[in-house]
């Protein structure tokens, strides 16, 4: 069954059709809030949220296609882990204008393993790591990353400032793997 | 080695997009999940609007009672009675008078109770309870206030508020003519110093140059001819 199909019958309330659209998108849906959330039981907890509200909003919502339909699901999954954030205060994020920016090594990352990047990047502390997810892989500007945390957009960047210097130590930290890998 | 191309900053994360799994953790029970998102689903109905349009239709009329008891129903107290300030009035009713205003019209209504008495040749001014310990209208502590005065009800209207002031306080007022003073004690109390004292001597003047307007007058006059002719 074609995802234009799923969605008139989800709209309906066919619970196979949720069913089959919620098995379509699940896995990665569940690797988005990783990323934001560290704790694997409150990024399920996201996730069946995210999924809640994405069945109750598709009766309004206007097919465009399968990307724009993969990022509006993306986009409400992003917005709980967001809302869930600010709620455990789990980051604040301060403004620091002396931020020592390293260039970072995309080459580096490049040729790493989508594991090994998806491992660097849950390592960062929450307010880099939210940063940088919604700049560097979302690509959402610095006055959105500012208007939906609620800062300033000099903090928005200096926090992917710092998330960059940090991430290149962590790579530095293991070149000699990755020097390796890059010989082979 | 792959393209330059391939080289991409963005390459990480296209890669990063297809992963399937978290590493190095066991996949999600997914069953499990839909299990509690389908029972969630069932719980709650799809389509909301039409509770959303109750809602709303409810608080609709909430405010427009509200704004019916409050608007179209005027006189209905909204404030408990309280009373006022020492010192102050509620600034919401203007008309209410003014604290001096008050002490004269007190004063007045002093006034008016003693000018029955006496008579308008008698410059004199009896011995009165005066509140006002000076000239000028200044009214006494609160406290004084409210024992003589009933305390002002807010949501009644500023003509009962005015009469309330200008009614009897609870203490009478003794008026004591002059030819009433019986120089007791308590009527020294209740007399004013100045007036009182006044009087006093004016009488032991009389007295003292012969002339006397009380009883025995004709013997009176008598010693006053005897002792004019020695």
């Amino acid at each position: 069954m074609n995802i234009p199909n799923l969605i008139k019958q989800a709209k309906l309330g066919s619970a196979a059709a949720q069913k089959a659209l919620y098995d379509q998108f699940a896995g990665k849906m569940m690797l988005v809030c990783r990323r934001y959330v560290k704790s694997p039981e409150d990024a399920e907890e996201l996730m069946l949220d995210g999924f809640f509200k994405f069945f109750h909003r598709l009766p309004a919502f206007h097919y465009q296609g399968d990307a724009a339909l993969h990022a509006w699901l993306k986009r409400i999954m992003i917005n709980e882990c967001l809302m869930f954030l600010r709620k455990k205060m789990a980051f604040t994020i301060v403004s620091d204008t002396d931020a020592q920016e390293l260039p970072l090594q995309e080459e580096v990352l490049n040729n790493l393993s989508a594991a090994e990047i998806f491992n660097l990047v849950v390592q960062l502390p929450v307010g880099y790591r939210t940063v940088f997810n919604l700049h560097a892989i979302e690509g959402m500007s610095h006055g959105e990353i500012a208007g939906l945390l609620g800062i300033a957009e000099g903090t928005s960047k200096s926090q992917l400032s710092k998330a960059k210097t940090l991430l290149q130590k962590m790579l530095l930290k293991n070149q000699t793997e990755y020097a390796r890998r890059k010989s082979k | 080695m792959p393209d330059e191309k391939a080289n991409n900053p963005f390459h990480w994360k296209s890669q990063l997009e297809q992963l399937a799994d978290i590493p190095g953790e066991a996949p999600f029970d997914q069953a499990a999940a839909w299990q509690k998102l389908y029972g969630r689903l069932q719980k709650e109905p799809l389509s909301r609007k039409t509770n959303r349009y109750r809602i709303a239709a409810a608080c609709l009329l909430c405010i427009m009672v509200l704004s019916w008891l409050v608007w179209v129903q005027p006189g209905t107290p909204l404030v408990k009675d309280s009373e006022p300030r020492p010192g102050t009035l509620p600034k919401s009713f203007p008309d209410l008078p003014s604290r001096d205003a008050a002490a004269v019209s007190v004063q007045q209504a002093v006034k008016k109770k003693s000018a029955s008495p006496l008579s308008t040749k008698n410059k004199v001014h009896p011995p009165l309870v005066n509140i006002a310990a000076t000239s000028r209208p200044v009214l006494p502590d609160p406290d004084i206030i409210k024992e003589v005065f009933p305390p002002i009800v807010i949501h009644q209207p500023v003509v009962d508020t005015i009469r309330l002031i200008a009614a009897a306080p609870k203490k009478k007022l003794k008026v004591v003519h002059v030819n009433e003073l019986n120089n007791t004690a308590e009527d020294m109390q209740l007399a004013s110093n100045a007036t009182a004292s006044s009087i006093k001597e004016l009488l032991r003047a009389d007295e003292r140059s012969g002339f006397s307007t009380g009883r025995n007058a004709s013997d009176n006059i008598i010693k006053i001819k005897l002792s004019s002719s020695n």
